[in-house]
Order: C-alpha cells, then sequence, then structure tokens
C-alpha cells in the first residue's frame, strides 16, 4: 500500500513539472493558436541560466536574474519573428518554432558540452516524510508552485485588464483590435509569461532527485506535450490535470515495472505517449479542450 | 470632424472595393452610409478603422483626415484613442466573457484609467438598463437585441467622439429595430457624433442628418436625409432598379 502511495504522490510532484510547462504552452496557444515547439529548450534554458549563475551569485539571485530573462528571450522570439507574420496560418508559426528550437537547442548543447550543470538548491536533497510516504523537497516545493500558479493565473484571467485583454483576443483578435487591444503585446506578455514558467520549470526538473542540467532536461520536458494534447490544447485547467496524469502514470509505469516486464524495458518512458493516444481516439480535443466545430 | 477624400481601397493585387469615395461627418453629425450587400459599407469602416490589413486590403490613394489627423497607416489601437471606434457588424461581442467583463475589457483597450472606467460604465449601464441586470452573465446568453446593446455600449467605453455602427439593426425583430433607432438618438444627444451603415434605410434616414449612398464601391447619391427618404432615385439606385411597372389593362 505504501509503495504505490508513494508512487501516487511522486508521480503527481513530478507531473507539476510537467503541467507547469504544458500552462505555457496553452497560454501561448490560446492568444496565437500556435503550438509552439520551442518550449522544450526553453525549459533547458531556463536551467542552464539558473545553473551558470548560481554558483558566483547564490541560488535566489540566480532565479531572479533567470526568471525575467528567460521571459524576456521568449517574448522577444515573438516580437521579432512570430508576430511579424500576422496573417500567417500557425501552422507556418508552428515550423518556425521548430527552427528557433533547432538554433538554441545546438548553441545551448555546445555550451553545456558533455557536463552536468548542477544547481545548488536551497532544499538541496532534503525529502519530506509524509508518513505514509516520502517525497524530495524539490519535486514538493514544485506541486506546491503549480498550486500558487494555477491561483494566481485565475485572478490575472478573471481580475486583471491584462488577462480580460488575453481572453478577448483569444476569442476575437478582429474585435479587439477595434476595441484597441493590440494583438502583438498580449500574445507577448504570454510568451513572456510562457518562458517564465517554463524556466521555473527547468529549475525543479533539474534538481533531485534528477541529475542536475544535461540537454536531456530538453527531452524530458516535451513529456509535456502529451500532457497538453490529454488536458486539450486550450484550457487551461487541461494543462493542469494533463500533467499530473501524466507524471502519475510514469510513476506507476516505473514502479511496477517487473509486473510490466513483459513490455519490455523503458516501458515507462513510453506511457505519456500511450496515454495520449488514448485519449486521443476518445476524445480528440481534450479532456477539456473545447471541440473544434465547423460550420458545413 | 471626419473627412474621407477620394479614397480608393483594394484587397489583394486586384479586387477594387472603393473608388473615389469621399464623405465627411461634422461635429454632432448623424450620418447615414446606405448600400446594398457588397457596396463596399464595410469596406469604408475597416479604412476608417485601420483594419484593412486583417483583410488583406490596403488603401491605394486618398486620405482619411480625422480632427485634423491623417489616420493613414495608423494602428487600431490608435485610432480608438483618437477618439474613434466601431461597432462591428454582427456585434461580434467576446461571448466568453461576462457583461461586465465585455465593458471592462474595452475600457483597459481605449485606455481609460480603471476610476474613470466605473464612471464611463454608469453612463452605459443607464443608456442601457437591461445589460446591468445581467451584468454577472456570460455575454453569449444574452438575446440578440441585448447582444447588440452591449456590442454599443462596449463602443462607448472608449468615449468615442466619433461612433462608427456597422448594421446595428441586422438580425434583429422590428421592435429591437425601432429602439436601436432611439438608442442612436440617445447616444446623438449625448454628443457623441455617428456615422451609421445600413441596409435597413428606413431607420437610417430616420434618425440621420444627411446620407450618403453607395453602390459598387463608389458614391452614387449624397444629401440630407430627408431628402433622399423622399427621393425615388434612393430607391431605384439602392433598392435595384425601379419598382415593378403595374398592371394596368392587364385582364383580372
Amino acid at each position: 500500500m505504501s509503495h504505490l502511495t508513494s508512487l501516487l504522490l511522486n508521480g503527481l510532484s513530478t507531473g507539476a513539472v510537467y503541467a507547469l510547462i504544458a500552462l505555457g504552452l496553452v497560454l501561448i496557444y490560446k492568444c496565437s493558436q500556435v503550438v509552439s515547439f520551442t518550449h522544450g529548450t526553453l525549459v533547458l534554458l531556463g536551467a542552464y541560466l539558473v545553473g551558470t549563475m548560481d554558483d558566483a551569485s547564490g541560488f535566489i539571485v540566480a532565479l531572479l536574474i533567470a526568471v525575467p530573462v528567460a521571459a524576456g528571450f521568449a517574448g522577444s522570439i515573438n516580437l521579432t519573428l512570430l508576430s511579424r507574420r500576422a496573417g500567417a496560418p500557425p501552422v507556418s508559426l508552428a515550423i518556425l518554432t521548430i527552427g528557433i528550437d533547432l538554433v538554441v537547442l545546438s548553441v545551448l548543447t555546445q555550451q553545456l558540452g558533455s557536463n552536468v550543470l548542477n544547481i545548488s538548491h536551497p532544499w538541496g536533497e532534503t525529502r519530506w516524510d509524509l508518513g505514509v510516504a516520502s517525497m524530495s523537497a524539490n519535486r514538493g516545493i514544485a506541486l506546491l508552485m503549480v498550486a500558487a500558479v494555477a491561483v494566481s493565473l485565475y485572478l490575472i484571467f478573471t481580475r486583471s485588464p491584462w488577462g480580460l485583454a488575453m481572453r478577448a483576443v483569444s476569442e476575437d483578435t478582429e474585435a479587439a483590435a477595434l476595441m484597441g487591444l493590440s494583438r502583438t503585446t498580449i500574445t507577448t506578455l504570454s510568451w513572456a509569461t510562457a518562458g517564465a514558467l517554463a524556466c521555473i520549470a527547468g529549475m525543479f526538473m533539474a534538481g533531485p532527485p534528477t541529475p542536475g542540467v544535461t540537454t536531456t532536461v530538453a527531452v524530458v520536458a516535451l513529456r509535456a506535450f502529451p500532457a497538453l494534447i490529454i488536458g486539450g490544447l486550450d484550457s487551461l485547467r487541461g494543462a493542469i490535470v494533463g500533467g499530473l496524469l501524466i507524471g502519475v502514470a510514469e510513476s506507476l509505469a516505473a514502479g511496477y515495472q517487473h509486473e510490466l516486464q513483459f513490455m519490455g524495458s523503458g516501458f515507462a518512458e513510453i506511457v505519456p505517449f500511450l496515454l495520449m493516444l488514448g485519449v486521443l481516439v476518445a476524445r480528440p480535443s481534450g479532456l477539456f479542450g473545447s471541440r473544434e466545430m465547423t460550420r458545413v | 470632424m471626419l473627412k474621407v477624400t477620394q479614397l480608393h481601397v483594394r484587397y489583394g493585387t486586384s479586387v477594387t472595393a472603393l473608388t473615389d469615395v469621399s464623405l465627411g461627418v461634422g461635429e454632432g453629425e448623424v450620418v447615414a452610409v446606405l448600400g446594398a450587400n457588397g457596396a463596399g459599407k464595410s469596406t469604408l469602416l475597416r479604412a476608417l478603422s485601420g483594419t484593412l490589413p486583417h483583410h488583406g486590403g490596403q488603401v491605394t490613394r486618398g486620405s482619411i483626415e480625422f480632427e485634423g489627423r491623417d489616420l493613414l497607416g495608423v494602428s487600431p489601437r490608435r485610432i480608438v484613442r483618437a477618439g474613434l471606434i466601431q461597432s462591428p457588424e454582427g456585434r461580434r461581442i467576446f461571448k466568453g466573457l461576462s457583461v461586465e467583463e465585455n465593458l471592462r475589457v474595452a475600457a483597459a483597450g481605449a485606455g481609460i484609467p480603471t476610476r474613470h472606467a466605473a464612471t464611463v460604465r454608469r453612463t452605459v449601464w443607464d443608456l442601457f438598463p437591461r445589460l446591468e441586470q445581467r451584468r454577472e452573465q456570460s455575454a453569449g446568453l444574452l438575446s440578440g437585441g441585448e447582444q447588440q446593446m452591449l456590442a454599443i455600449g462596449r463602443a462607448l467605453m472608449a468615449q468615442p467622439r466619433l461612433l462608427l455602427l456597422d448594421e446595428p439593426s441586422l438580425g434583429l425583430a422590428p421592435q429591437m429595430v425601432d429602439s436601436v433607432g432611439a438608442i442612436i438618438e440617445e447616444i446623438h444627444r449625448r454628443g457623441t457624433s455617428v456615422l451609421l451603415v445600413e441596409q435597413n434605410a428606413a431607420m437610417a434616414l430616420a434618425v440621420s442628418d444627411r446620407a450618403v449612398v453607395l453602390a459598387s464601391g463608389s458614391v452614387c447619391a449624397t444629401g440630407p436625409a430627408d431628402h433622399l427618404a423622399a427621393s425615388d432615385e434612393l430607391r431605384d439606385l439602392y433598392l435595384g432598379g425601379t419598382p415593378a411597372p403595374t398592371l394596368d389593362g392587364a385582364p383580372q
């Protein structure tokens, strides 16, 4: 029993990191209908920034610098490359993000080489003992972080003028323009927010129980895509649920590896994608996504 | 206050939508733009609001001046802030937002400071008490007439000096069409000039001072509204040719 509880708890906490990444992807998609394939690399970039600075300036200062830098970088991708292609089909823009991803990833790979960059989190290797099970403090804090981000996003979307503007632009860009709302400003802000979330996710991802910053971070971050698709491309709630589901599924598959031996080793890694396929067959627009409607 | 001179608009490389259109709206005036489907009415409003690029269109010649400022090539955002706002055809309210959120987001778009926005919202509630009763409701759940009121109220949040209304009576019950007319008169009485684009000529001519008739992208008639209302010429031009000949002498 405690084995199962421990697996569930660790799954949720891993899922929290995927949820942070997926939330950023949903924000971008809602405003610009573009799926950003640069996101895995933005997560790596965030982790890299924190990792390179924290030796010299300490973890907190490094994080305080890295988050705005990552946000600015993501925002400027939109401002300089994507928003200038206004009117281009979202698919072309998504392909453009693949190109950006290749460039940024090569630069980061070259910088990192085969080294492992360690982030010295103030909570270190601490584990929280929750009675029935224990989890690494790093992942526990990530879980709390997701809760905090979810609450702040909810408040932003319902209370702040920027949140309302974002909803208006995502619903009807032209009508929003007629009301004086600038699409470029709104999409750039959503990219910047997504960049900040990616940086925070990268910082958690490169901490215990996983080793430090390596290029694997970008690959692991790609598991946010199944989370995104399971939840529904345009649903913030879906991103959180999807992320947590993926984390739990992965953790269960890894935990019961012996029982699943007949599927071969490394089965846990493909579980997120199997789950995604299952959801796509049953509900093509995801668990919480709005259905595509086409007038015939 | 608004002066459009010899405006030419083209979509893509070959479709000409407006040819040599000139018209003006004076301070405190209500001007109607009439015309059948495809006459270029919506294109004219897109040119005024700066949203032609959303449709692949561009102004190739002519000028648009608003209170002495050149509006060509100016972003929709700046145009709204200069005091010219449009309530688009088909209402296009934000259905996922509540009634009040629609008004709040419009105030934000026009750069109205939050504290002042509450005062402006009060004037909109005064004009449309029905909307205030439904302020918390999702805008998508309003009736057609209420959605039109919200679309107009949303535009008024910018405190415009000139309000452009694109087909406000489209798809409404006849009774609602009359109240849209009354609303336009009230907005005008409160000091906002109005450029009204309509297919419903009877309502439009009843509330406007002057009217411009467009056909195939050019101005084909212009004059005082009461004069045009009485003319056969308008009926010929705009309702599509002369009325069917009467069947005098035909066997009963």
